[in-house]
């Protein structure tokens, strides 16, 4: 794996590797082309000095020559050795005077060209010609000796200098990128420790999130089973409720409502039997009798408001797809009001608390219709959806906000009413508008309750 | 997954091949550029010592000797220092019925008039100072004919009426370098070799020394003949130097100066009061031929002598006159 592998990143061997022929090629030309330079236009500038030199010499024998032709030469000596010591220059190492048959002039020339050191010469010639004839020639020899000393000395100080610029060149790029290297590397290495820390950060984050989402599913599940069981619990209590309200109404139509009707029948037979009374005694009697009857008359009223309140007891007299066609009958009948409807449980049988909200919503629904939506027509639909009971009442009012928001101070009660209901059963309930106009009221109820 | 994301950090950086593989032109260009500048280097530095080679080096030998083709007339050169009173003696000598007349020619020296008599270019050498050995040894044959005074000469603006050999160093040597009256002393000076400082040699030991540092450090002017000499001081203010003719021409600015007291006449170099002279003197190849011979007869006469003595010099006597001369 690569972050187990030594990292180099070996800039510094390939710029040495570049760069090691041009410090080379460099030391070379800076060490050879100035002394070199130096050395041969010295040389050329000694071989110029020599030639106008023996051009100088060359004019005063010359001089000499067509001053006395017969004798010049015998006192040239006395010209050449005043030259050699006052005229020429130090460089210049030797002027030799020679006659036409390139005999030197000078008698002591012999021994003094035998005592000469010939290395590092350079000789030039000037003919002396006098009417188209040479009488002699004028050599001039140069020493190069000091030439050469400063040429070594340049070589040296060139060669210094060449290697100080190669270790400048060499060395200078080196350790930038030597830094730019070592910066790298570190780089490298910070990158590969982050990527390790990275990785644990990950793997880190990954059983966090992990233990997260377990804690998070056992609460979600903790939550749906405490919904379950609200659910349960709600509608157990709501079955509960609608039985404890089934059989108070049960046992108020059954006994109160009989023992009632018994008693105002009773009195009834108690008037008529009193109309053969004392007339004064029986009067009073007849209504106190009519007084007693009326109070039952009411009271028998009360128990069935108080009935039609704990519970329909007509889903317990007639069963609830009965009970949900009369109440749309008793609707169309007596409100006026055109009322579709369709039952369709199939064989579904709702609890009874699903049946009593079934039957609230519609009833509720209606009611509101019937008092706000100036409606026309309703359409009630209550059929079985796989494990949902749908209800949908559907008007073609004058809208939302009046039929279910209106003004009535009960319509709104009986909205959030019945939706609590609804929901306390696992349904939801929603009113919108409807594409023509109407009201459309959609409740889904749970076939099984919790 | 970080693992999987990895970089692979030498695909980022793909030079290790590269250093260890330079690319291969490089090198090899740098190497032929390095033997390129070596080699133009080589080539100029052996092009600019090439150059012509002088003949005689390689004849390091005697010098050639070549003999002039000889002449009917007598033929005369050397030192300046005898050509007066020598051009006075052939002139006198032609007079008596010489022909062709004897030829002098100026000054080449006493030197020029050896080398001269070795090539066979004269019949005489007119000499102002003795023989060096190697002279000596190519058997020639000197006759002193003559003593002449070494002058010490100034221009005619120079206060000064005297001067000894104390003076003379210490103008010669650049210690005194003003006159009696302040006016610059101008040294002008004769080239190596010159017989009138070699009569000053002999007789003052210091001489020698300072005059060679002088020429060696060029402090003075050189003049290379007697008649250049006068020339010069005649035309130098303050001017001093040693004229060694005898006498010197009374139509230039030029005065003679006592020497520790002494006129510098013949007479005083007869007696040995006057010091400084020197001995002028024929020299032939080997004997002196019929023709020399006869010119040295009239130099030796009478008459001769008489010349001699009217150009200021010593005529010297017959002990000095070959024996077959006499």
């Amino acid at each position: 794996m690569s972050a187990t592998t030594p990292m180099r990143v070996r800039l510094r061997d390939y710029l040495g590797a570049q760069l090691r022929p041009l410090v080379v090629v460099l030391a070379a030309i800076v060490t050879v082309t100035a002394p070199t330079a130096f050395y041969v236009l010295g040389m050329e500038a000694l071989r110029v000095q020599a030639h106008v030199a023996a051009r100088q010499v060359g004019d005063v024998i010359r001089s000499d020559v067509e001053r006395r032709p017969a004798m010049w030469k015998y006192d040239a000596v006395k010209v050449i050795e005043h030259i050699r010591s006052y005229e020429l220059q130090e460089s210049i190492a030797r002027v030799e005077v020679v006659d036409d048959l390139d005999v030197p002039i000078d008698p002591r020339s012999g021994q003094a060209l035998a005592q000469l050191d010939r290395r590092g010469l350079i000789w030039q010639v000037s003919e002396v010609v006098v009417n188209n004839a040479a009488v002699a020639r004028v050599w001039v020899a140069m020493s190069t000796v000091e030439l050469r000393r400063q040429a070594w000395l340049l070589l040296a100080g060139f060669g210094g200098l060449a290697v100080l610029l190669a270790w400048l060149v060499y060395w200078l790029p080196m350790r930038a990128v030597g830094r730019a290297e070592d910066e790298i590397l570190g780089l490298l290495g910070r990158l590969e420790a982050s990527k390790g820390e990275l990785a644990e950060l990950n793997a880190g984050l990954e059983r966090l999130v992990e233990a997260r989402s377990a804690a998070l599913s056992q609460a979600l599940l903790a939550v749906q089973e405490k919904e379950h069981r609200l659910r349960e619990l709600s509608a157990g209590a709501v079955e509960l409720q609608e039985q404890q309200q089934r059989a108070i109404a049960r046992d108020l139509h059954d006994s109160a409502g009989q023992t009632l009707t018994a008693i105002r029948i009773n009195l009834q037979l108690v008037g008529d039997l009193l109309q053969q009374a004392a007339p004064q005694q029986l009067v009073r009697v007849r209504q106190l009798a009519t007084r007693t009857t009326a109070l039952v008359d009411e009271t028998v009223e009360e128990i069935r408001r108080a009935v039609r309140s704990l519970g329909p007891a007509v889903i317990e007299d007639v069963g609830f797809v009965r009970a949900l066609e009369r109440m749309c009958e008793d609707v169309e009948h007596g409100a006026g009001l055109l009322v579709e409807h369709e039952i369709d449980l199939g064989d579904r049988t709702p609890p009874p608390a699903v049946e009593t909200t079934c039957y609230r919503v519609v009833q509720e629904a209606l009611t509101n219709v019937i008092r706000h939506a100036r409606a026309g027509q309703v359409q009630v639909r209550v059929r079985a959806v796989a494990d949902d009971v749908e209800i949908s009442v559907v008007d073609d009012g004058v809208g939302i906000v009046t039929a279910y928001c209106g003004s009535g101070s009960g319509s709104g009660r009986g909205l959030v009413g019945m939706r609590e209901r609804v929901e306390l059963l696992g349904g939801r309930l929603d009113v919108a508008p409807d594409g023509d106009g109407g009201t459309r009221l959609t409740a889904i109820i749970p076939l099984r309750v919790g | 997954m970080v693992g999987s994301a990895a970089l692979d950090y030498h695909r980022l950086v793909p030079l290790g091949s590269a250093a260890r593989r330079p690319s291969p032109p490089w090198p090899a260009v740098a190497g032929l550029t390095v033997l390129a500048t070596l080699g133009l280097s080589l080539w100029l530095l052996v092009g600019s010592a090439s150059g012509p080679q002088p003949p005689f080096l390689g004849a390091a030998g005697e010098p050639h000797v070549r003999r002039a083709p000889r002449a009917d007339a007598l033929v005369l050169a050397g030192s300046g220092s005898n050509l007066p009173v020598t051009r006075a003696l052939t002139t006198a000598y032609a007079e008596r019925g010489v022909a062709p007349p004897p030829v002098v020619h100026s000054s080449v020296g006493s030197g020029g008039g050896m080398r001269a008599l070795l090539d066979g270019a004269v019949d005489i050498a007119m000499v102002s100072r003795p023989l060096s050995a190697s002279e000596r040894a190519q058997k020639v044959t000197a006759v002193p004919y003559a003593r002449a005074p070494v002058m010490v000469a100034v221009h005619a603006s120079v206060p000064d009426r005297e001067i000894d050999r104390a003076g003379l160093l210490e103008i010669f040597d650049g210690r005194r370098t003003q006159w009696e009256d302040g006016s610059p002393i101008v040294v002008i000076q004769r080239e190596r070799g010159d017989s009138s400082h070699a009569a000053v040699a002999q007789l003052v030991p210091q001489w020698a020394e300072i005059d060679e540092r002088a020429y060696v450090a060029r402090r003075w002017r050189v003049i290379y003949d007697d008649v250049g000499m006068q020339d010069a001081i005649a035309s130098t203010e303050g001017s001093i130097g040693l004229v060694g003719s005898g006498r010197v021409p009374d139509d230039l600015p030029i005065r003679v100066l006592g020497f520790e007291g002494v006129e510098p006449t013949a007479a005083a170099v007869q007696d040995g009061s006057y010091p400084l002279y020197k001995d002028l003197a024929f020299v032939t190849l080997g004997d002196p031929d019929v023709r020399v011979a006869d010119f040295y007869r009239f130099v030796f006469s009478d008459a001769g002598r008489g010349i001699i003595v009217d150009h200021g010099c010593v005529a010297l006597g017959e002990h000095h006159t070959p024996k077959g001369l006499r």
